[in-house]
């Protein structure tokens, strides 16, 4: 009995399993029918491929080039208003000298303060030896924590809410509900001496006042995208924010509220990322991140005063979960899969990657402190450890209260 | 590894790459992109809509889309099957399009005014002409196996249907191609 032709041409193309492979073989040999069928079929396949190989092929790069969107060509877009649409309320006060999460952080001997996701509370660490202090209540799900060194207050992002506390006795002193819930990986940025908090809202950036005796919402920023990250120029002049999604970058004058933005890739809705200031804030760098396995996570260095940029492409493996600036100049990128991945550790000028601290041990988020504090903070094992920075040795590692998720960290003086 | 296997790695991870670069915005990549596809990809969607000007709008539309899409790739590595589903899902539109916006017969003719008597070009109109007589949802699987060079599996995935339905598909598509040229042979019997 003959094969069917499905069989035959499965057998050309190589599809056919071992053993339906060699019974037809047998048959092949015996059967010149079969066989001349076969040939047919090859000579079908010959003629096609030889037919659609000849002839000229067009050379379409310059017209599909042409055709590209000029987004794709990096610059700061400069929106055709000219102005932020959603600037509320006063100008603010640009000249005056902002205290950033950085340049506050503790004169030695400190505190240090990490928020407690799972159990709403914030707690307390002696910075020098690990040990654990005392904790208090704060509200649902506390993530970002930020300290006010010319008000001595914590500001602290809860699910929906932004809460004040008095940075010594921890106790409530105003709270801010959002209108939108904040994202986990929400941060918030400080102008201290001019009085701002600034918070990421869907849709822009809200800006709350805090020379009044309650949060206030002072004016907001429409973006029409919403950031996750902020970052402030140390004067606090320029506000920088993130969205990660759409991989866009805006650049906010607070003085004239004007704002520009340029787009450094495609929109992607998987995608996560950070954005840190040099402490010249001459650079920006963005690290973006997509959620998915074979993903390498791109690190920006944007000259504020060239407008150019240069890239770093950093190994997929284990995946970044932030970014921060230490006082020596190299970028801290914690890394984790569970099991593994330490601090990478990158140097700015050029951009490349130096090694990595206790790369034997996964972390998530990291908190930079002078001195060459770098605190570890790993919401899966629920463990603290503080680094040193410099000679990229462990100080100490410890766990923390039984069924917390540490979160995130600020350093304030005793 | 077969050696086939490991050039197929080895491009895997140049378009992972490329990919990456893409992702970040760099213009310069997306020529490489170009560069690199655009002769197979227009191999393929010329045996696919048959006339040359139309496969070549169409390569220029596949690597628009690809740009715009490129954050929608999921695995960087499978850069090659997700263009070339670009490039099939386009032609399908077209020729949809084509059909019914024409005033053109239905059942695609031989080429009229090919006067020539280089083989290779008599060969080649005659293959087009065959071709566009083998029902659509065959030519497709037919080419990215034959042209593309895509296994059975790999066609499956790319046109979201089983392997046994691509067999089944690329045997019927072999069947149709050779009795659509058989009569155009025979058309040209004195």
């Amino acid at each position: 009995m003959h094969p069917e032709l499905t069989m035959l041409t499965a057998y050309v193309d190589g599809a056919l399993a071992p053993a339906e492979n060699a019974a037809l073989r047998a048959h092949l040999l015996t059967c010149a029918a079969c066989t001349a069928r076969l040939d047919s079929i090859r000579a079908d396949q010959q003629r096609i491929t030889r037919a659609l190989s000849a002839g000229p092929a067009p050379d379409v790069r310059a017209a599909v080039r042409a055709r590209l969107p000029q987004s794709r060509v990096r610059k700061w877009v400069v929106p055709a208003t000219g102005v932020a649409a959603g600037l509320i309320g006063v100008l603010l006060f640009a000249m005056l000298i902002s205290s950033g999460q950085l340049g506050t952080a503790a004169r030695a001997p400190a505190r240090l303060l990490i928020t407690d996701r799972a159990k709403g509370q914030i707690v307390e660490f002696d910075l020098a030896a690990g040990t654990q202090l005392r904790s208090a209540s704060v509200g649902p799900a506390p993530t970002a924590i930020l300290y006010d060194a010319v008000r001595e207050r914590l500001y602290v992002a809860l699910q929906q809410s932004i809460v004040a506390l008095d940075a010594t006795t921890f106790a409530p002193l105003s709270h801010w509900d959002t209108p939108q819930p904040l994202n986990m990986n929400t941060n918030l940025a400080l102008d201290a001496r001019g009085g701002w908090l600034y918070v990421p809202q869907p849709g822009g950036v809200a800006v709350l006042a805090l020379n009044e005796p309650a949060l206030i919402l002072a004016h907001a920023y429409t973006l029409g995208a919403t950031p996750s990250a902020l970052a402030l120029t140390p004067a606090g002049r320029t506000l920088y924010a993130l969205a990660p999604t759409q991989a866009r970058l805006w650049s906010i004058d607070i003085a004239t509220s004007e704002t520009r933005s340029q787009v450094l890739a495609q929109p992607d809705e998987l995608r996560s990322g950070w954005l840190a200031l040099s402490p010249d804030s001459a650079t920006i760098y963005v690290l973006l991140t997509r959620a998915t396995n074979d993903n390498n996570p791109v690190l920006w260095h944007i000259s504020r005063s060239e407008n150019a940029s240069t890239t770093l492409t950093l190994a997929s493996q284990p995946p970044p979960y932030d970014l921060a600036l230490l006082e020596h100049g190299s970028i801290a990128i914690p890394r984790g899969n569970a099991i593994a991945g330490g601090i990478e550790l990158i140097s700015t000028n050029p951009l490349s990657s130096t090694g990595q601290i206790d790369p034997d041990y996964d972390q998530h988020h990291v908190v930079a402190g002078p001195g060459n504090v770098l605190l570890g903070i790993n919401f899966t094992h629920s463990t603290l450890t503080r680094y040193d920075s410099a000679t990229r040795r462990i100080i100490w590692r410890m766990s923390g209260p039984v069924g917390w998720q540490p979160w995130d960290g600020v350093i304030v003086p005793k | 590894m077969t050696e086939a296997g490991a050039a197929r790695a080895e491009r895997s991870d140049a378009d992972a790459l490329l990919v990456v670069r893409l992702r970040a915005g760099d213009v310069d990549a997306f020529d490489l992109l170009v560069e690199r596809y655009q002769l197979p990809l227009f191999r393929f969607l010329r045996g696919l809509v048959g006339s040359p000007e139309q496969a070549e709008d169409l390569l220029q539309e596949t690597f628009l889309r690809a740009f715009r899409a490129i954050g929608s790739l999921d695995d960087p590595g499978l850069l090659r099957g997700w263009l070339y589903r670009i490039a099939h899902n386009l032609a399908l539109s077209a020729l949809r399009r084509r059909r019914l916006i024409s005033w053109l017969p239905l059942q695609p003719g031989r080429p009229l005014g090919v006067v020539s008597h280089d083989r290779t070009a008599i060969e080649a109109a005659e293959v087009s002409a065959a071709l566009a007589r083998v029902p659509l949802d065959q030519r497709a699987p037919l080419l990215l196996h034959l042209v593309a060079g895509f296994s059975y599996a790999e066609v499956a995935v790319l046109l979201g249907v089983s392997e046994g339905t691509v067999r089944m598909r690329i045997s019927r598509g072999r069947a149709a191609f050779r009795a659509a040229y058989r009569a155009g042979e025979n058309d040209d019997a004195p």
